[in-house]
C-alpha cells in the first residue's frame, strides 16, 4: 500500500516538476524579414497649407518616409478623427503598426503652429500613456514648412530605426541642359534630398563637375571647366561666395574633403599623369599622396581621415586601393570584375560603395571590406556616380532612363530602388551632403 | 503473652469460675475446719485446769488421737483440696481442652473458612481463568478472523498491486507515448509560434551579437495580454522591434485544449536578429 502510494506520489512529484519545468517555454528566434515598417499617417487637422514645393505637410512627409525604404505608409489620405479605438482598429486592419497625426494651426502673420504625435497601434491597449512614442510643437513661417515636415520625418525615421533620417539634408547635382548647337548650360544645383527645392548655385556654359560637400556642409568644391580648364572652386552654399583653391596646370579634379574640413584631396596632372594631391586649405601647402605612372583619381577619405581610398588603373584595369596616411602604404581593395571606379565608405567604415562592371553592364555594388564580399545593388548599364547618403542607409546615384540623365536612389540593401523627380534635361554626378545641423 | 480477643471474654469467665470456685471450696473447708478447730481449742483450754499423768497421759493420747485425727482430718482435708485442686485442675484441663478444643474448632473453622476462601479464590480464579480464556479464544478468534481478513485484504492488494502495476505499466507506456506526443504537440505549437512571431519581425540590421529576451503573457485563445522586456538588447529599436513581432503575432497560435494551453501561458522569448530573410 505505502509502497504504492510513494509510488504514486513520486510519479505525482514527476509530472508536477515537468509541468512546472514546461510552465516556461522558452524560444529563441534567430531570424526576422526585411520588411518595411508600415505605418498610418493621418491627415493633419488644418494640414491644407502648402509648404514650399506646393505640397502639403502630410505629402512631404508621406513621400519621405515612404522614399527612404523603411517604411510603408498604409493610409495616405486617411482623415484624422480624434485617436478613438474605433480608428485603432480600422488602422490596425489596414496593417498600420504606428500612427503618425498631427495638426497645423495659423498664428498671427506668416506663422503656423505644427504639432505631431507618433503613437504605436499596438501598445496603445495595456497602456495608452507608453503607445505615444513622440510628441512635438514647432513654430514656423510658410517658407520653413518643408523644412518642418522633413524635420518631422527625421524624428519619426530615427524614432521608429534608430538611425538618423536624412530627410532634412541636402543633394547637390549638375544640371545639363542642350540648349540648341552648340550651346549647353551647365547648372550646380543644391536641392532637398527629396529632389525639391533646387537651387541654382552656379550656372556655366562650359561644364561642372565632380561636386563635393564640406563635413559642416555649408560649402561645396567642384570642378569647372569655366576658361576652358579644369579648376577646383570652393562655394558657400548660403551666401554664393566661391574661392578657386587649385588651378594648376593640366587636370585638376575630383575634389574632396577631409573628415576635418581641413584638407582636400584632388587629382592634379602635374606630373604628366593624374596623381592624388593633398591640399591643406589654410595654408594652400600641397602634397604628393600617390606617385606611379599610372591613372590614380577619384580620392575619397574615410570617416576617421586614416585612409583614402582612390582608383588606379596600375595593374590594368581600374580598381579601388586604399592609402594609408599613417604608414604611406597603397593596398588594393578589389579584384572582382573588370571595372570597379568612384569608391566611397558608408558611415560603418565597414562597407564601401562604388561603381562596378562584373561580367557585362555597369552598375553601382557594395563591397564589404571584412568579408571581401562584392554585391551588386543596382546594374542598369548606365549608373554612374554614386553617393552616400550620411547615414550610410541610402545611395544616390546618375542613371538614364528614357534616354534622360535621371537621379536615382537605392539603399545599400539593394531593397529600395527610387527615382527622384525629374527636371528638364540632364542630371548628372550627384553628391549627398553630410548632416545639416 | 498476647492473648486472642476472641479468647479473652471465655478466658476471663474461666479464670474468675476457677476463682470463685477456688473462693467457695476455700470458704466452705475453712468454714468447717474452724468450727471444728474451736472446740478442739475449748477443750484443750478445760483440760488444762485439771490435770495428772494419766489424765495427763490419756489427754496426750487424747491429744494425740485428737492431733492424729486432725491430722488425718487434714490430710483428709488436704486431700480433698488435692482432689478439688486435681478436680479444679481436671476441670481446668477440661476447660482448657474445651478451649483447646474450641481453638480447634475455631482453628478448623478458620481453616474451613480459608478453605472456603481460597476454594472460592481458586474458584473465582478458575473462573477468571475461564473468562481468560474465553477472551483469549474469543481474542484469538478476532484475530484469526482479522488475520484471515487481512491475509483476504493482502491478497486481494497483492491482487490489485499487480493489477495497478500492470496498470501502472500500461499507463506508463501510455503516458510515455503520451509524452512523446505531447512533447510533438509542444513542439509543433512551439514551432508555430516561433514562425508567426518571426514572419512579423522585421529587425532593421542584422547582428548576431545583439539579443534581447521578452515575457510573453499569453491568455486563452493566444490573446498577448502582456509584455516584459527582461533582457535588454541595448538597442531600443532592436528591444522595440521585438516587441512589436510579438504583438502583431497575436493571437498566438496556442492549443485550445486549456490542458495543453496552460503551458503557453508564459513564453521567454530570445530575440536575436542573426539572419534577416530577404537581406542581401
Amino acid at each position: 500500500m505505502n509502497k504504492i502510494f510513494s509510488k504514486c506520489l513520486i510519479a505525482l512529484v514527476g509530472v508536477t516538476l515537468s509541468l512546472s519545468a514546461n510552465a516556461m517555454i522558452d524560444l529563441e528566434l534567430t531570424q526576422g524579414v526585411l520588411a518595411s515598417v508600415p505605418l498610418a499617417v493621418t491627415q493633419f487637422q488644418g494640414g491644407e497649407v502648402k509648404a514650399p514645393g506646393n505640397q502639403t505637410l502630410n505629402e512631404i512627409v508621406n513621400n519621405d518616409l515612404q522614399n527612404s525604404g523603411e517604411f510603408r505608409v498604409v493610409n495616405q489620405g486617411e482623415t484624422a478623427t480624434n485617436n478613438d479605438a474605433a480608428q485603432v482598429t480600422r488602422l490596425r486592419q489596414l496593417g498600420a503598426d504606428y500612427v503618425l497625426s498631427g495638426s497645423v494651426r495659423g498664428l498671427v502673420g506668416d506663422r503656423y503652429q505644427v504639432h505631431f504625435v507618433l503613437q504605436s497601434l499596438l501598445d496603445g491597449k495595456a497602456d495608452p500613456n507608453s503607445s505615444v512614442l513622440l510628441d512635438g510643437n514647432f513654430t514656423a513661417p510658410t517658407r520653413a514648412l518643408r523644412s518642418l515636415a522633413h524635420r518631422i520625418s527625421d524624428e519619426v525615421y530615427q524614432k521608429l530605426t534608430g538611425v538618423r533620417g536624412v530627410f532634412s539634408t541636402k543633394i547637390a547635382y549638375v544640371l545639363v541642359e542642350p540648349l540648341g548647337g552648340d550651346k549647353t548650360r551647365y547648372q550646380l544645383i543644391v536641392a532637398d534630398a527629396d529632389g525639391f527645392r533646387p537651387q541654382t548655385l552656379l550656372t556655366s556654359y562650359q561644364p561642372i563637375m565632380s561636386p563635393s560637400w564640406s563635413p559642416d556642409a555649408r560649402k561645396l568644391a567642384y570642378v569647372s571647366f569655366e576658361g576652358h580648364h579644369a579648376n577646383v572652386f570652393l562655394q558657400d552654399v548660403a551666401s554664393g561666395q566661391r574661392d578657386l583653391v587649385s588651378h594648376a596646370p593640366g587636370i585638376n579634379g575630383a575634389p574632396a574633403f577631409s573628415p576635418d574640413g581641413t584638407k582636400l584631396a584632388l587629382v592634379l596632372s602635374v606630373t604628366g599623369n593624374p596623381q592624388i594631391y593633398l591640399l591643406n586649405l589654410r595654408t594652400h601647402q600641397l602634397r604628393q599622396i600617390t606617385n606611379d605612372w599610372s591613372i590614380d583619381t577619384e580620392p575619397s577619405f574615410s570617416a576617421d581621415g586614416s585612409s583614402l581610398l582612390f582608383t588606379s588603373n596600375r595593374d590594368g584595369t581600374p580598381q579601388i586601393y586604399q592609402y594609408s596616411f599613417s604608414t604611406g602604404a597603397i593596398q588594393r581593395v578589389t579584384f572582382d570584375g573588370n571595372y570597379n571606379a568612384r569608391a566611397s565608405f558608408t558611415s560603418n567604415g565597414q562597407t564601401i560603395v562604388l561603381m562596378h562592371r562584373g561580367d557585362d553592364e555597369f552598375g553601382i555594388a557594395r563591397f564589404d571590406l571584412e568579408s571581401g564580399k562584392m554585391q551588386s545593388l543596382v546594374q542598369g548599364g548606365m549608373d554612374e556616380s554614386p553617393s552616400v547618403s550620411p547615414n550610410g542607409k541610402m545611395i544616390i546615384y546618375a542613371t538614364q532612363y528614357s534616354g534622360r540623365g535621371v537621379l536615382a536612389q537605392v539603399s545599400t540593401d539593394g531593397r529600395i530602388k527610387l527615382r527622384l523627380p525629374s527636371q528638364e534635361g540632364a542630371v548628372q554626378e550627384p553628391a549627398w551632403s553630410p548632416f545639416i545641423n | 503473652m498476647k492473648i486472642h480477643p476472641t479468647y479473652r471474654v471465655p478466658l476471663l469467665i474461666a479464670v474468675l469460675l476457677h476463682v470463685a470456685l477456688l473462693v467457695a471450696f476455700t470458704i466452705n473447708m475453712v468454714h468447717t475446719h474452724y468450727r471444728w478447730h474451736d472446740i478442739s481449742a475449748a477443750q484443750t483450754v478445760v483440760q488444762a485446769k485439771t490435770v495428772d499423768q494419766k489424765q495427763l497421759d490419756m489427754a496426750i493420747k487424747q491429744v494425740q488421737r485428737e492431733q492424729t485425727a486432725q491430722q488425718r482430718a487434714e490430710q483428709n482435708r488436704l486431700h480433698q483440696i488435692k482432689q478439688q485442686a486435681l478436680q479444679a485442675k481436671q476441670e481446668r484441663v477440661k476447660e482448657q481442652r474445651r478451649l483447646e478444643e474450641y481453638k480447634q474448632h475455631q482453628l478448623a473453622l478458620q481453616q474451613k473458612q480459608a478453605e472456603e476462601q481460597k476454594q472460592a479464590e481458586q474458584k473465582a480464579s478458575q473462573l477468571k481463568q475461564q473468562i481468560k480464556e474465553m477472551r483469549l479464544k474469543k481474542l484469538s478468534e478476532q484475530q484469526n478472523e482479522l488475520q484471515d481478513k487481512l491475509l483476504q485484504q493482502q491478497l486481494k492488494s497483492d491482487q490489485q498491486k499487480i493489477a495497478q502495476q500492470q496498470t501502472a505499466q500500461q499507463q506508463k507506456q501510455q503516458s510515455e507515448q503520451h509524452a512523446a506526443e505531447m512533447q510533438g504537440v509542444l513542439d509543433k505549437y512551439r514551432a508555430q509560434i516561433m514562425q508567426a512571431i518571426q514572419s512579423n519581425w522585421h529587425p532593421v540590421e542584422q547582428n548576431s551579437k545583439l539579443f534581447c529576451q521578452i515575457l510573453v503573457h499569453v491568455g486563452p485563445g493566444g490573446v498577448v495580454t502582456g509584455i516584459e522586456l527582461i533582457q535588454s538588447s541595448g538597442d531600443a529599436v532592436l528591444d522595440r522591434s521585438a516587441r512589436v513581432a510579438i504583438l502583431k503575432s497575436s493571437p498566438l497560435p496556442v492549443p485550445t485544449e486549456a490542458a495543453l494551453f496552460d503551458q503557453f501561458r508564459s513564453l521567454r522569448i530570445k530575440m536575436s536578429p542573426q539572419e534577416i530573410k530577404g537581406m542581401t
